[in-house]
């Protein structure tokens, strides 16, 4: 989910419509009131707002994973950054280093390793399991999950399973088991 | 942005989805002609509610909270409540509907489509609970902070928010495993049309959920803290 706060409402309205017109799929939410920051729920992945909202926020220890500030001027503690009257190009090259790409088929396929870690989420396993059987960091096997689901669009264990059944990677009586 | 001076032809223009919406404020397509304003004043709907709900859905934009002062819980309340009828007595059938339709025409792909059903069928049941704990939980505990009768004072409104993403995230899974995933024999408009009732199923979920987050909860939070000072 993707979550725009700026206090002025064409500026909310003209940065969903730049979203939009090059990333589809992503839920986007609106708001120009500072307060909403609080009853937000459920954190968004991705944030862009203005720099009066970012610090607001800045000290909190629930942060969205990614922040873009869009205003006047940038200050040091910005992840990414715009200039309110940065050109659309601009505006799109520095959407391009945040924003999720959308990949071609084929870099959208799993690696043999991502289709391992599938199965065994399939199976029930937990990433701690998944990663003393295959030797790996838990860390190693959070990134694989997070890349898995970028790829293949699907977040919860349920819909993973169902993709592993539908694909031939699991077989239904391996899962009942 | 929708104001009380908006026709309601053109909130249906922009996007015609909103239908079902309007139905909930018992409001149909031929009256189109009258304003946010009139329609609100002749059918006794709460103006700042409906804009707050059609600004959401038309617009994705979020109420000030400086707009949640002229709401009464009751009004939301029994929106919402339409809202539950209208996901259990429509869009869930609606959606099983469709799938076991296309089970039954599509036999050499039967057991692929029974392993969606399956995850769709786990989907149905968490969300059927959630609407559950919603009515005999949630709802009523607010209707009592608002009319002033005893509450369970264990309960906090801050702890129910959580529960919430699962059940997005599970009908977005559905959504995308048909998209991208789900190849058939024979192609058929039946999975187009499924694809197309479950887009819309969670638009109105995900709206609700906004509603409840960003509107229910902060004036059930303003309440409780009064009660419980």
């Amino acid at each position: 989910m993707i979550v725009i706060f700026h206090k002025i409402y064409l500026v909310a309205k003209g940065i969903e419509a730049l979203i939009k017109k090059h990333f589809t799929g992503q839920k986007i939410l609106l708001s120009t009131d500072l307060e909403q920051v609080k009853t937000i729920a459920g954190k968004p992945e991705i944030l862009i707002c203005d720099a009066e909202t970012f610090g607001y926020l800045k000290n909190s220890n629930n942060l969205p994973e990614k922040i873009l500030v869009i205003d006047n001027e940038q200050e040091t503690d910005f992840q990414y950054f715009v200039k309110i009257d940065s050109t659309e190009k601009e505006i799109e090259d520095v959407f391009e280093k945040f924003l999720p790409q959308n990949e071609d088929e084929e870099a959208s396929k799993l690696t043999e390793r991502e289709k391992d870690i599938v199965r065994l989420v399939a199976k029930g396993l937990t990433n701690k399991e998944i990663a003393d059987k295959l030797f790996l960091s838990i860390h190693t096997v959070t990134t694989h999950r997070k890349n898995i689901s970028a790829k293949l669009g699907i977040r919860t264990i349920s819909g993973l399973t169902t993709y592993a059944i539908l694909n031939g990677l699991v077989e239904i009586e391996e899962i009942k088991n | 942005m929708i104001t009380l001076k908006t026709q309601i032809a053109d909130l249906i223009f922009q996007n015609y989805h909103i239908l079902p919406i309007l139905n909930r404020f018992g409001i149909y397509a031929g009256e189109g002609n009258k304003t946010v304003e009139q329609i609100c004043r002749e059918k006794d709907i709460n103006p700042d509610l409906f804009i707050i709900i059609t600004n959401l859905f038309i617009d994705n934009l979020l109420p000030d909270n400086n707009k949640l002062n002229n709401i009464k819980i009751s009004d939301l309340l029994k929106y919402l409540r339409s809202s539950h009828h209208h996901f259990l007595k429509i869009n869930l059938p609606r959606i099983e509907h469709k799938i076991n339709e296309l089970s039954e025409i599509c036999k050499d792909d039967r057991s692929k489509i029974m392993i969606v059903k399956n995850f769709y069928t786990e989907f149905k049941n968490e969300l059927i609970e959630h609407i559950r704990n919603e009515d005999i939980t949630i709802y009523p505990y607010a209707e009592a902070l608002e009319k002033g009768t005893p509450i369970n004072e264990e309960f906090d409104i801050n702890n129910y928010l959580e529960n919430h993403s699962e059940i997005e995230d599970k009908i977005f899974d559905i959504k995308n495993l048909l998209i991208r995933h789900f190849t058939l024999n024979k192609p058929l408009n039946l999975l187009n049309d499924l694809v197309s009732e479950i887009f819309d199923f969670e638009k109105e979920l995900n709206d609700h959920q906004h509603i409840e987050n960003t509107v229910l909860v902060p004036l059930v939070r303003n309440l409780q803290n009064k009660s419980k000072k």
